[in-house]
């Protein structure tokens, strides 16, 4: 469903210097220039209002050409600005990229003129996923990484509840609970780590960059291997309890400090989205529609988890019937 | 409390300390293993013509082999007591006052190793922060929470039946979060020289240090009680 979800019609901006004239060389994603070309509309937006361009080519069906030079492109001293550039056709409606538009100065559009929009209509009916600069289609990883994650936190937490049950209780049911969903846990966590991997291929340019948050989760893993690795070691049951959970109360408290407040600390940076000034997705890239999926998405991978671990429980229980 | 108990304690931490320092053996290994990693990382580097290490790098080789000194001289500890001593202990004292008797123990190798090791790297890789104030408070609270998560780390691979490799296994992944405090307080270390240092800079190391200690104290009496 994530991934069959078409992502909506948006476009694309590069700027091409050529000889003395600049060039906005625009790629369509979704949409069709030259099949719209009867209703195709081009507007340079600042603050002031929306002026229509009408100096462009179309070099195929998915790209156009602007030229900047024939849009008055006065070269004033004042200090750099850039301008939203919305575009229009019929199957597409509107689209936008912002600042893609570099201007000095705004008195180059005083020319055009200004024209109300509004009656144009907004893009795309239905479910689509927002197509934004840079993240492109990876915005689908949303559905996958974030939602994991949750999960994972959520298991763990559930695995770290069960260890102190357990060091109070010394009810051995307890300690298997916690280490069921400290499995499955790992086990989000891995595929969280596998997807966020892929994303980061295709946003930052590799599969690992040394970034604080990543270099976190990667710890968080090796902490649950080595907590695996600790209680396959020890034999008498009731030691294995013991002491795993005791290691899972100190790697889990240990972990939460290295992947939220580590990451959070002045002079920490990180790229990842909610990070070191970076924007989370949810203040400008989360837009209604997509809330409507991510939320019951969270509570789906979280149930999906609980379920996969009860499921667990019960092999394990029918297998220690005797 | 009653006196007897007080000075029950007072016995057995003179007594973990007197079999820390007549340990010779262990003792002079774990010196040994200091003094030949440095040699070691003379050769590699310093002869090899790598003279200007930068001081981040020289952080990082820093505490790697202090971790390596700190997993041993934890580890040994544990392994010093005979088996049965352990049960003894047990019926004995109050499980806290065996963690501090261990961890003080293992402190008093450590530090007079970090203290050595940082002697060597002044005069080999002539690093002349090496001695100064801001330096010798950040290893002391550095080689303090190193200790204290490794005693802890290693009373329980003790339990286990491979444990000296188990205790790096378990120990690595919850060490580097207090690595990267340690290397991120010295990162500041040729400004701090310049400028003066101030102890404030030390309280996030702090506030881990106490994270460590309080965790450790809490859950050392249950890995202690089987």
């Amino acid at each position: 469903m994530a991934l069959a979800t078409p992502l909506s019609s948006g476009i694309q901006v590069n700027l091409i210097e050529q000889n003395t004239d600049t060039l906005l060389s625009v790629k369509a994603h979704n949409a069709d220039f030259a099949l719209g070309e009867k209703t195709l509309k081009l507007w340079a937006h600042s603050p002031d209002g929306y002026y229509s361009i009408t100096d462009y080519s179309i070099e195929g069906a998915d790209s156009l050409t602007i030229s900047l030079s024939n849009i008055h492109f006065s070269d004033s001293s004042e200090e750099m600005a850039y301008l939203d550039l919305v575009a229009f056709t019929e199957t597409m409606g509107i689209v936008g990229s912002d600042n893609a538009i570099p201007s000095k100065g705004a008195q180059r559009i005083e020319d055009l003129a200004s024209e109300d929009i509004s009656s144009f209509s907004r893009g795309s009916e239905g479910f689509v996923f927002p197509n934004r600069r840079i993240l492109d289609e990876t915005i689908r990883n949303l559905m996958f990484h974030v939602t994991m994650w949750f999960g994972m936190v959520g298991l763990l937490l559930f695995g770290f509840i069960y260890a102190i049950k357990y060091i109070l209780g010394n009810n051995l049911e307890r300690d298997v609970w916690a280490s069921l969903a400290n499995a499955v846990g790992l086990g989000f966590g891995i595929l969280g780590l596998l997807t966020g991997m892929v994303w980061a291929k295709y946003t930052w340019g590799a599969f690992w960059v040394s970034d604080p948050k990543l270099n976190g989760a990667g710890l968080g893993v090796l902490m649950y291997l080595a907590y695996f690795l600790l209680r396959n070691s020890i034999d008498n049951p009731r030691k294995r309890a013991r002491i795993s959970a005791a290691y899972n109360v100190i790697s889990f408290v240990l972990y939460i400090m290295f992947i939220f407040v580590l990451p959070r600390l002045q002079g920490v940076d990180s790229l990842h989205p909610g990070q070191g000034g970076n924007p989370a997705f949810s203040s400008y890239d989360l837009d209604n529609a997509l809330r409507i999926v991510f939320y019951p998405a969270v509570i789906g991978w979280t149930f999906i988890g609980f379920w996969i671990f009860d499921i667990l429980r019960r092999m394990h229980a029918l297998n220690n019937i005797n | 409390m009653t006196s007897s108990k007080i000075s029950r304690y007072r016995v057995f931490l003179g007594n973990e300390l007197r079999a820390e320092l007549r340990h010779l053996q262990g003792l002079a290994a774990q010196t040994m293993f200091v003094v030949v990693a440095s040699y070691l990382l003379y050769a590699g580097l310093a002869l090899l013509g790598h003279a200007d290490l930068s001081s981040q790098v020289l952080h990082v080789i820093f505490w790697l082999v202090m971790i390596f000194t700190i997993v041993n001289s934890t580890s040994s500890s544990f392994f010093r007591d005979a088996s049965g001593r352990d049960l003894y202990y047990y019926s004995l004292l109050h499980p806290l006052v065996y963690f501090i008797g261990k961890l003080l123990s293992s402190l008093v190798t450590t530090l007079f190793h970090s203290l050595l090791l940082s002697l060597i790297f002044h005069q080999v890789f002539s690093y002349s922060h090496m001695l100064s104030f801001h330096w010798l408070a950040v290893m002391f609270c550095g080689v303090l929470g190193m200790t204290t998560l490794f005693t802890l780390i290693s009373s329980m691979a003790s339990k286990t039946s491979q444990s000296q490799i188990l205790a790096v296994v378990l120990g690595f992944p919850l060490a580097i979060p207090l690595l990267l405090f340690i290397l991120k307080n010295l990162s500041s270390i040729d400004l701090a020289y310049a400028q003066g240092f101030s102890l404030s800079s030390l309280s996030s190391l702090l506030i881990f240090d106490g994270l460590i200690l309080g965790l450790s104290l809490l859950l050392f009496p249950y890995i202690w009680g089987d």
